[in-house]
């Protein structure tokens, strides 16, 4: 059943409310409902894109930019309306590698985790043939082939529209966003929540239990604007926040591939026992050749022209004291790598102004932790060595990949991960490992955001096994609370 | 000054598909004449200087390069 709160304000009692209409919101409400129990699913935005619930997502920034704007979308769906689709699984190192952040990693196995591997692989709607690479191993033994799959991809507020919809157990309830969540003490358990509308209309939605699922970045400002929380100063409180994760997009340079070699599209993955030799992050490295110079910003359009305008008359190499780029057809190499949880480091805190609702705004702090730095060095050396010694080529590197007085040349991949982590105990994270928080008996927590490492594949996937996992938990545990 | 065979490894300084030559025209007839036709020169500007990074590499204006290829 879908209902729209802005204007019909109908809420019942709930068995589960689950919060944020996004992959692991969806995929959790459908099958709390296959599993008997009466569901609410609170989206903040509509069925499409608007203006008026996007800019909800504004955030203050320091240290590098993540986007935090325009890579999260807020409507039915979530990011998935404009997820590419890869999808690449943890590994079992992913589970027992040390963090030389020294953060405890993953309280539950590789083999726990992945026993929902199949059922999220047919929600992400990927091939049977599952998880493959279109080429060779580098020789060497440190880089093997990336081996993913592409999902088509899904967009989880189209596919599964109708099944909400015709379900009489799952309320959705669209432009419903919630701007409190009420902990009573007492109980030790989460009393009601408080939604509003787009004009600030507001009412309280109850239920036996409450899950998150809005996203790392907004699951913590949630959480962290929850006043009656906060003053419970429960120990795992003190983590909300803490340890926000991407992926490491590096510029790592240029490459000139060995003559003969079709080098458009090469992806290589760490081995472990790379990883274990240099003690540095996994991840994709990938090699590609540059379709069309690359510009940024308001004037974008000029720059563009005037790249190529520098690339045709071949006097481009003149240029880059003025500014660095690439022409058409050169080699670029881009990664996708592994960041560290740094408990001092990135994070989402609360910035003093509000939003629309009344609600403190995220402050956004992203920046590499000396262990990031590192993967990032020793990775591009340790690439561009064995690339020539397997006869591929050469690499040129970026000038900060040897002079660790430059800044280096890093953006996101919009993979949001790590601020609620999961841990063995409060002292170390948010949530257990069934992604209840401690201290709270009836308040869980899905998505990336309960992530305590975040591997070097797309977090999309494992989010959806994780939902699935959750899923199960919720469902042995019934209508009771 | 460093030196290679120029049809074993790309000279520093060319871009992928590009010919840039680092030196002036004159100097570098002038060091292909005093090196041999099959030998490129790197290193002919101050900015260019090897650096050693391990496992018989070095860097010279960001190639990572086999230090083999080379010699002074």
């Amino acid at each position: 059943m879908l209902r729209d709160f802005q204007t019909d304000k109908t809420l019942g009692e709930y068995d589960v409310c689950v919060v944020g209409g996004g992959p692991a919101g969806i995929t959790l409400a459908l099958k709390l409902v296959e599993n008997g129990l009466r569901v609410a699913l609170l989206e903040a935005g509509g069925l499409a894109y608007s203006e008026a619930s996007q800019s909800l997502y504004a955030v203050e920034k320091q240290g590098l930019d993540l986007y935090a704007e325009t890579t999260r979308l807020r409507y039915l769906g979530g990011t998935s309306n404009h997820w590419s689709g890869r999808c690449r699984p943890f590994e079992a190192a992913d589970f027992t590698t040390p963090l030389p952040t020294g953060l405890p990693g993953w309280p539950i196995s590789f083999e726990e985790f992945n026993r929902t591997l199949p059922a999220a692989m047919k929600i992400l709607d990927l091939p049977e043939i599952g998880f493959s690479a279109t080429h060779a191993d580098m020789p060497g033994g440190l880089f093997s082939a990336d081996r993913h799959a592409q999902s088509a991809p899904t967009r989880f507020g189209e596919k599964y529209l109708a099944a909400m919809k015709s379900s009489p157990t799952l309320h959705v309830h669209v432009n419903c966003n919630l701007v409190d969540l009420v902990f009573d003490p007492g109980s030790g358990a989460v009393s009601h929540l408080v939604v509003a509308d787009y004009g600030g209309q507001r009412a309280r939605i109850k239920a036996g239990r409450y899950v998150l699922a809005t996203g790392a970045i907004e699951n913590a400002r949630l959480l962290l604007n929850s006043a009656s929380l906060k003053s419970a100063a429960l120990p795992a409180f003190r983590w909300v926040g803490r340890c926000l994760m991407e992926h490491l997009n590096v510029d790592l340079g240029t490459f000139m591939a060995a003559e003969g070699l079709q080098a458009n599209d090469l992806q290589y993955f760490t081995s472990q026992a790379l990883v274990t030799r240099e003690g540095v992050g996994r991840g994709n490295i990938a090699f590609g050749k540059l379709a069309e110079v690359v510009s940024y910003g308001r004037t974008a359009a000029i720059k563009t022209f005037m790249k190529n305008l520098a690339c045709n008359l071949g006097v481009a190499d003149k240029a880059q004291f003025i500014t660095h780029f690439q022409c058409p057809g050169a080699g670029t190499i881009g990664t996708l790598l592994e960041q560290f949880p740094s408990a001092q480091g990135s994070r989402v805190e609360l910035a003093d102004v509000r939003d629309a609702l009344g609600l403190r705004k995220a402050r956004v702090i992203w920046t590499l932790a000396p262990e990031d730095k590192q993967t990032i060095r020793r990775l591009s050396l340790a690439v561009a060595k064995n690339f020539a010694e397997a006869g591929l080529g050469f690499v040129k590197l970026h000038p900060a990949m040897t002079n660790e007085a430059l800044d280096l040349p890093v953006s996101p991949h919009a993979h949001h991960m790590g601020t609620t982590r999961m841990a063995s105990s409060a002292e170390w994270g948010v949530v257990d490992e069934n992604c209840r928080m401690f201290g709270v008996r009836n308040l869980y927590i899905a998505g990336s955001s309960v992530f305590p490492t975040g591997g070097g594949g797309n977090p999309t996937m494992p989010l959806i096994q994780l939902a699935l996992r959750l899923s199960e938990h919720m469902g042995r545990l019934g209508a009771r609370m | 000054m460093w030196i290679t065979r120029s049809d074993r490894a790309p000279r520093a300084g060319i871009s992928p598909g590009r010919r840039r030559l680092l030196g002036g025209g004159l100097s570098l007839l002038a060091l292909t004449w005093l090196y041999g036709p099959s030998t490129a020169v790197i290193g002919d500007r101050q900015s260019v200087s090897p650096m050693a990074i391990g496992d018989g590499f070095v860097v010279i204006d960001g190639w990572v390069l086999p230090a083999s290829y080379f010699r002074e």
